[in-house]
């Protein structure tokens, strides 16, 4: 009786393993497209509105869900704060902290670094260029991203199952 | 005499590599997939080992004096 329960704790823990990691890949998506968005209104908050930039970073955080919401919002506190001598260091500091809610991978930080190093240190031309720039890239992250969702997705929620298949038969 | 519930074993975990190896290698993964069908390979010699070295050792003593 206890071997039987035994092995049905193991396979469903490995078939669990399998889900959350497949989750990871969903999330990555999710927040590349929260990002994108948060970009375009940061896009329109700097060019439309002339917003400050901690003032234009709190209330993109603001239209944001977690947790995009929270690294806007953290940046947004280190530079009214003046913690750091640019943006690109407040938000590298932001996007440190908060690394474990972020499923991102480092092309994708690489992205907002990069828009980050120009933010506040050019007209708006030159600003709006960057922001196209971003976009672009964002863009493709987010289809690279989709094709290896599609792909992987269900590999990984087999694969789970049926390593936990071959362990219950080995200790059988 | 040989219980049969092993002979069952191997099969089993043989089919089960063969689905991990061919889900890796639909996946694209194929070098997981190798250490995938490796791994499965040393698995299942642990589990004969125990036999083998009881057929080596009969044989030992089928030519001792």
């Amino acid at each position: 009786m206890i071997k039987i329960i035994g092995c049905a704790v193991i396979l469903g823990a490995s078939t669990m393993a399998g889900f959350i990691y497949s989750e990871r890949l969903k999330y990555r998506v999710f927040q590349l497209n929260e990002v994108q968005r948060a970009v375009h209104q940061l896009q329109n908050e700097i060019t439309y509105v002339h917003t400050l930039l901690p003032d234009a970073f709190k209330s993109v955080a603001n239209k944001s869900k977690e947790p995009i919401k929270e690294l806007f919002n953290k940046t947004s506190e280190l530079l009214t704060d003046n913690d750091y001598e640019n943006v690109y260091e407040a938000v590298n500091s932001a996007i440190n902290t908060i690394k474990s809610k972020l499923y991102l991978d480092s092309d994708d930080i690489n992205v907002i670094l990069d828009l980050s190093k120009t933010l506040g240190e050019s007209d708006i031309d030159g600003q709006n260029s960057i922001f196209t720039l971003t976009i672009a890239n964002l863009k493709k992250q987010i289809k690279i991203s989709e094709e290896l969702m599609n792909k992987n997705l269900k590999m990984y929620r087999y694969l789970g199952f049926y390593f936990g298949a071959v362990v219950v038969i080995a200790l059988l | 005499m040989l219980d049969v519930s092993l002979l069952f074993k191997i099969g089993a975990t043989g089919i089960l590599i063969i689905i991990i190896d061919k889900i890796l290698k639909s996946g694209g993964k194929e070098d997981i997939a190798v250490v995938a069908n490796l791994a499965g390979i040393i698995l299942i010699l642990m589990m004969v080992i125990n036999l083998v070295s009881k057929l080596f050792t009969s044989v030992k003593t089928l030519f001792q004096f």
